[in-house]
């Protein structure tokens, strides 16, 4: 590795490891707020409605379910996914013969891990959800247009051969 | 133009061997994205494949670790490929009134 890829791979660290401290912090306030708001809304429910202290109460049951939509949201934003490809290349493994497993399908999906965590570590979530669609597509684009370029090859043979 | 003699390299492949006469080693998508749109992700491995078969390219596996983790194919000119180029450059010059290739 090049001091250029050491140091790249060090500012993705960093970020993690941030990302991680981040994560920390917001996922135990979402909890306290979610717990909070719940038992303020039964309780207010339960004993305080002609009250105006029912109102005061039924705000912490509307904190609470914005807690959890944004408890939802977070999980969403911050999960943890296997990088793309992942699939296709235990697929073509298994059915493609080695030859094109090694030339044709291992670098594509190489490819575009490659834009894909570039994407991530600029924080271009888009993008490299975008990536992941185009590589998908040209991994299969790359598969249909080898198989049909042998399929057309041994027509050919076949042809020659009987005349 | 250069489809009808089966010895000359086809213009796909003569885009890749002009870049690839240039660098040293390049990877598909480094290609892809040298070419400004000539070349496509989902073809440019089956055509360096075909190459690779014909003995225009050959190719290594760089084993030092990257952030994909998986290790990235390059490809490089042989002398036969070198020899296809300035051959199809030197037909295109005489037959097709012009240069082909920067």
């Amino acid at each position: 590795m090049n001091p250029e890829q050491q140091k790249r791979l060090a500012r993705i660290r960093t970020k993690i490891a941030q990302l991680d401290k981040k994560e920390r912090v917001l996922l135990k306030m979402i909890q306290y707020a979610a717990v909070g708001g719940l038992a303020c809304s039964i309780v207010g429910f339960q004993f305080l409605q002609p009250t105006w202290v029912f109102k005061l109460f039924f705000l912490f049951g509307l904190g609470f379910f914005t807690s959890v939509l944004l408890y939802v949201y977070y999980f969403r934003t911050f999960s943890a996914t296997k990088p793309p490809g992942g699939f296709l290349l235990i697929c073509s493994e298994f059915i493609l013969p080695k030859n094109y497993y090694t030339n044709v399908a291992l670098p594509v999906v190489v490819d575009m891990r490659g834009e894909y965590f570039d994407a991530l570590s600029q924080n271009r979530i888009w993008k490299a959800r975008w990536v992941r669609i185009r590589g998908t597509y040209s991994f299969f684009a790359a598969i249909g247009l080898d198989r049909a370029f042998a399929f057309v090859s041994f027509f050919i043979k076949a042809w020659k051969s009987v005349n | 133009m250069f489809n009808n003699d089966p010895r000359l390299p086809s213009p796909k492949e003569l885009i890749i061997l002009d870049m690839l006469a240039g660098k040293k080693e390049m990877y598909g998508l480094e290609m892809v994205q040298a070419s400004s749109g000539n070349l496509a992700r989902g073809t440019i491995y089956v055509t360096l494949m075909r190459m690779d078969d014909k003995g225009y390219v050959t190719s290594r596996q760089l084993m030092e670790e990257n952030v994909s983790g998986l290790p990235k194919r390059v490809f490089s000119i042989t002398g036969l490929g070198q020899r296809s180029l300035a051959a199809a450059r030197s037909a295109h010059a005489v037959f097709g009134g012009g240069e082909v290739m920067a």
